[in-house]
């Protein structure tokens, strides 16, 4: 949490983080380079930049996509998900490296502008054999320069997180562009069994690792969905045992359209929105740390019983009353508005 | 039990060290992605076709002596030595353009054309399968002393020709780029032959024994733009087949061009 914009809000985790990343993306172009040397070394130069960042920036990219859900499946993993954005911006920049390459490779010092060229020279759309497969590229290559420049608090914060959300999720629609722009392109120029398996693994595994997850996600909801029973004159729904919820830890309820977080702490609960202000981290896989809730994405804090952030930060979530009867937690859903406080419910 | 009740370690990036379950996870995360890049770089690298042995002396100047001539395609002739025989070099100028743009350039820099004049040349060579291109940079007259500019003779090989292959240019072709032939190089070729190089059929065996057509229409005229549409794919077409000097010549008709699968490019000659 930062009150400020640093370009880069340091820690000593993140240094760690882009460290081991620098020394893998360093090893990964020396081998290739070396391999190719070793083995074609006819190749130019310029062909040799263009499959080593293309390689690469396609690689980082599958493993940005299974971070993710690899944390919704396993939560240990979340260290890898807190510094991904110097990840995303890496790849961006590889990425940008091999379309620089390719544009002035195949495109630049002709009878006409580069841009036109790229767009122009091959026009068959229509065709599968025949695609204009660097026009794929070039759009992937717009919505990841898009979400590398944004990707920062400061165009969280001024975009607002719904349509900073809504611009990230574009990560999908350039891994889509990518695949066909590899399948159309180098694939289909090699015709490598080999290059077709390894790209073939690498969908398979990001498809895989996303459909876990989803499931993962989809029986959860369902565990944490409540109906409202008992009473008509009562809103208070009946969220879970007192028992259910380990100390310094959340149940989350998914009542109506409402998902809510139910903490547990120092003989008390409380219930907050369980989305994070920040990202929208799920709350309700956080801990109380220091008498906060502490968000498992990148650490945002709230107090729990008024779903403030602790001064002087300013974040705000929506609070829930809440009651305690024999061991039993009931939770109003209809949301207060964030930052309003609610007395904790006495375990008694 | 959800995998976060009995998990009670938790990190945040903030803290300066992660508890130790949580860091062996990471660990062995990052042990299968380094595994994983290695695997990824070796494969990828080792599962290319490979390239061909062309060469693009860029960086490298020659200096060449000989008779600048234009028709069908300007060529810079070499006069044969005693090492040497006479050699034809296909003129091109720097970027993706054929050689009228330099020898324009050349002829408004010392007031007349060099076109059929005898010529000190500066540029790289560009090689591969015995056919040379030469990159233009500069050049300067020599004195005739009253030779004529060679006459290289026309030589009719066939009548009525049809060969399979895959129209490109022969700059890139000939050691520029590499690969230089196929989906992944169709744009350069589009521009290279929009540009006024030369466009050549590249016609190859099952032995991977190639010969390269440049291409000219029925009257010797320049054929480029109509040749666009079939530039990077198999292609059939039809012509009469000729020789002058180093290179072989189709004089083809476009409309006799037809889109051919590329897997049927190793039977050379249709009927």
């Amino acid at each position: 949490m930062s009150l400020s914009y640093d370009p880069i809000h340091w820690t000593r985790y993140k240094r760690r983080y882009d460290k081991v990343m620098a020394a893998i993306l360093a090893a990964f172009l020396l081998l290739f380079v070396a391999t190719q040397l070793l083995f074609f070394p006819e190749i130019t130069i310029e062909t040799l930049v263009i499959r080593a960042t293309g390689t690469l920036g396609f690689l980082m990219l599958h493993v940005i996509l299974v971070i993710g859900p690899l944390c919704r499946l396993q939560p240990r993993f979340l260290p890898l998900l807190y510094n991904r954005r110097h990840l995303g911006v890496t790849m961006f920049f590889m990425a940008a490296i091999h379309g620089v390459f390719s544009l002035v490779q195949f495109h630049a010092n002709g009878n006409t502008d580069w841009l036109t060229s790229l767009f122009t020279s091959n026009t068959a759309y229509g065709s599968v054999q025949r695609f204009p497969f660097q026009s794929l590229g070039a759009g992937a290559l717009l919505i990841l320069f898009l979400m590398a420049a944004t990707s920062h608090d400061f165009w969280l914060k001024n975009l607002g997180s719904r349509w900073w959300k809504w611009l990230h999720m574009g990560v999908y629609l350039a891994y889509a562009l990518l695949v066909m722009h590899v399948a159309l392109g180098i694939l289909q120029f090699e015709k490598s069994p080999l290059l077709i398996g390894i790209s073939g693994l690498g969908m398979s595994m990001v498809l895989g690792f996303h459909v876990a997850a989803g499931l993962k996600q989809a029986r959860a909801d369902s565990q944490a969905r409540r109906k409202k029973v008992g009473a008509e004159d009562s809103p208070f729904v009946f969220a879970c045992n007192v028992a259910d919820i380990p100390e310094n830890r959340a149940k989350m309820l998914l009542i109506a359209d409402q998902q809510i977080a139910v903490f547990k702490y120092d003989q008390r609960i409380s219930a907050v929105h369980n989305r994070c202000k920040h990202q929208g981290g799920p709350l309700s896989e956080g801990k109380i740390l220091d008498g906060c809730i502490t968000c498992p994405w990148h650490g945002y804090q709230y107090l729990p019983h008024n779903g403030q952030s602790p001064p002087p930060f300013v974040e705000k979530v929506a609070t829930y009353a809440v009651r305690v009867e024999a061991g039993k937690v009931y939770v109003n859903p209809t949301p207060y508005p964030e930052g309003t406080a609610q007395i904790p419910a006495e375990i008694a | 039990m959800s995998t976060l009740e009995k998990d009670t370690e938790f990190y945040i990036g903030w803290q300066a060290e992660a508890p130790p379950r949580i860091a062996r996870s990471v660990r062995r995360a990052v042990l299968i992605i380094v595994i994983g890049s290695v695997g990824v770089a070796l494969l990828t690298v080792l599962a290319q076709r490979g390239f061909n042995t062309a060469t693009f002396e860029f960086g490298q100047t020659t200096e060449l002596e000989g008779w600048v001539t234009a028709e069908p395609f300007p060529m810079l002739n070499l006069p044969g030595t005693a090492s040497r025989p006479k050699q034809q070099l296909l003129l091109l100028s720097p970027g993706k353009f054929g050689a009228a743009q330099k020898l324009h350039e050349i002829a408004q820099k010392i007031g007349q054309s060099i076109v059929g004049q005898r010529v000190h040349m500066r540029g790289f060579l560009i090689y591969h399968d015995g056919k040379t291109a030469f990159e233009i940079s500069d050049a300067t007259l020599l004195p005739v002393n009253g030779a004529k500019t060679p006459s290289i003779p026309v030589e009719t090989i066939a009548d009525s020709v049809c060969l399979r292959g895959e129209i490109t240019d022969p700059k890139c072709l000939l050691g520029v780029m590499k690969p230089s032939q196929g989906k992944s190089h169709l744009d350069c070729a589009v521009r290279c032959i929009a540009g006024g190089i030369p466009p050549v059929l590249k016609v190859a065996n099952a032995a991977g024994v190639a010969e390269y057509y440049l291409l000219i229409g029925p009257d010797g005229q320049a054929i480029n733009q109509q040749l666009l549409p079939f530039v990077g794919y198999g292609v059939s077409m039809q012509g009469r087949l000729e020789r002058q000097g180093d290179w072989l010549y189709l004089r083809t008709n476009p409309l006799t061009i037809k889109h051919f699968d590329k897997s049927m490019l190793h039977i050379t000659m249709c009927h």
